[in-house]
């Protein structure tokens, strides 16, 4: 379903500021496949996500969607194929639109804008269900703006508007750091829930080494800008942080702590 | 008493400067508030729509067309400011200096001179009012039919895909392009839009005083979007119809307080210092209290 081939990227080139972001990425995922990507800061784990999601264009290596080579494609032609929730909940809606028109944008993801209302009556009653879910009241507010949204109801929606259409690759970039535990855990649980029901190919950052062993059929850990390990099945099952942790050496206190 | 006369008596003129200057305030609502793209085309459009209209019909074209043909050049100016923002990564505001700049000199040469007279020709008002082309209030309620018109069509516009997709690109252009929605089409399909919502305008100033000039657009952007601020103030901004309503009441209720001024003894002049204390002052209130931007710009 992605599949990445040699992905290079340095920022600032040819400056004494030039950082290797990513020094020739590989990762090929299945149909279904459920990767949990860890790393330490500055790994290349958000500028991998991001390759993939069109907002890094790469230096080298190639990049495939469901079989169609996105490599030269800009975030917004691949949105059909991919769709992401951001770390940041402010990120992933318009905050001066409403739930409903929020949903709305997302019920046409990649597809062309038309000159056709973008609300109709039958869609609100998909809306409801679809939000229901987070048991937050979402499903009551439809017209209410999003900037009146708390954290974990703006990332809830950000969700809901992600798997709204069932991408091809869903994208999770650490998007349950940024929210208290409670609704960190809500969100996680309607993620898993979402990537089970839809069988979603799904790529998720994270630094909770925990959430890593635990969630997905495969773990990537990056470093310095190449994937160094990779668990998958069982092998991946039966890991504990004591095991990632020593044998990488891996001193990321935020990883530690989280 | 006086100053009351005088004021009752500028009331129809300034009414029907206000719904005129109503189109301008909502193309400079548009950049401004939707797409979050300060913009000072509006400088270069207003004059634009005037002279293309007037030299358009000083040559003999028919008015209707005549101001389709300013719609369509205020598009292309705002296209450019949009374009040269897209491509260079410029301020909005420099891009804006630079198309309005330019635009003086293109306004010259439409007219072949820096004004151009219409006296001898019929317009828009003549040729939709016919014999009472000259009677103020008809011209009032023609220009604020329009005004309104116009108003209902963005409004619905708004709420079409296009439109939603339009707005989510100036809510929040990160979002939007992971939603699949060109920033560069809507952004310049918005500016266009925004342009030629001046240039109408311009035109229609350009037929009511049945003359254009190159130096009319001086301080227009002030004055429109001091128009938004006062129409926001009174209608507020919280919805979509009520972001549209804002500028033609603001403009409305804009041109009644200058009047008002001029009734109170100020000299034409000094307007244009007034206008500029009182939007610094509406900018400055917000920022003083520590709340959000009062001009919001793209990350």
């Amino acid at each position: 379903m992605l599949t990445a081939t040699g992905l290079r990227k340095t920022f600032n080139a040819g400056t004494t500021n030039a950082r290797i972001a990513l020094d020739g990425v590989s990762l090929s995922l299945d149909e279904g496949d459920f990767a949990v990507i860890i790393g330490g800061n500055g790994a290349g784990k958000s500028t991998f996500l991001n390759s993939v999601a069109g907002e890094v264009t790469v230096d080298e290596g190639t990049l495939a969607i469901a079989g169609r080579d996105v490599t030269a494609l800009p975030t917004h032609r691949r949105a059909g194929l991919v769709s992401r929730v951001f770390q940041d909940p402010l990120a992933g809606s318009a905050g001066p639109m409403t739930i409903e028109e929020n949903m709305a944008l997302a019920s046409r993801r990649g597809l062309p804008s038309r000159l056709r209302f973008a609300l109709g009556g039958k869609r609100r009653e998909t809306y409801r269900q679809m939000l229901r879910v987070f048991g937050l009241g979402l499903e009551n507010r439809l017209t209410h703006k999003v900037e009146l949204l708390s954290g974990g109801q703006r990332q809830s929606l950000a969700l809901a508007m992600a798997i709204l259409t069932t991408p091809k690759l869903l994208l999770l970039d650490e998007h349950c750091a940024a929210l208290d535990p409670k609704t960190a855990e809500t969100v996680m649980q309607a993620t898993l829930a979402a990537v089970e029901n839809q069988r979603l190919t799904a790529l998720m950052v994270t630094h909770n080494m925990q959430h890593a062993i635990d969630y997905g059929n495969r773990l990537v850990m990056m470093m310095d800008g190449r994937v160094v390990f990779e668990a998958r099945g069982d092998d991946k099952k039966n890991l504990t942080i004591e095991q990632l942790v020593e044998r990488f050496h891996l001193v990321d206190d935020k990883m530690l702590l989280a | 008493m006086d100053i009351l006369n005088i004021f009752i008596n500028l009331v129809p003129i300034t009414l029907l400067q206000g719904v005129i200057y109503g189109f301008v305030a909502l193309g400079i609502m548009i950049p401004f508030r939707i797409l979050s793209f300060p913009d000072l085309t509006a400088e270069g459009s207003f004059p634009l729509g005037g002279s293309v209209a007037a030299a358009a019909i000083a040559a003999g074209m028919h008015s209707v067309t005549a101001t389709l043909l300013a719609l369509l050049a205020g598009f292309l100016a705002g296209c450019a400011t949009a374009l040269i923002h897209l491509k260079l990564r410029l301020n909005t505001l420099l891009c804006g200096i630079i198309v309005l700049t330019m635009l003086f000199s293109v306004n010259i040469r439409i007219m072949g001179k820096p004004n151009q007279p219409i006296f001898a020709q019929d317009n828009l008002f003549d040729i939709l009012l016919g014999d009472y082309a000259r009677v103020l209030p008809l011209q009032i309620a023609l220009i604020a039919g329009l005004l309104a018109a116009t108003a209902i069509l963005l409004l619905l516009f708004f709420k079409t895909e296009f439109g939603t997709a339009m707005r989510a690109v100036g809510a929040n252009p990160l979002m939007a392009r992971a939603q699949g929605i060109s920033i560069w089409r809507h952004t310049i399909l918005g500016i266009g839009l925004a342009g030629s919502l001046c240039a109408v305008g311009g035109a229609l100033l350009a037929q009511n005083q049945s003359f254009a000039d190159v130096n009319m657009g001086f301080g227009v952007l002030l004055n429109g979007l001091a128009a938004v601020i006062v129409g926001e103030t009174l209608v507020g901004r919280d919805t979509l119809p009520r972001q549209l309503l804002a500028p033609a009441v603001g403009a409305i209720a804009y041109y009644q307080a200058i009047s008002l001024a001029l009734a109170l003894g100020l000299e034409p002049s000094d307007l244009k210092f007034l206008t500029g204390a009182f939007v610094l002052l509406m900018l400055a209130i917000p920022s003083m209290k520590g709340q959000r931007q009062p001009v919001k710009m793209r990350a």
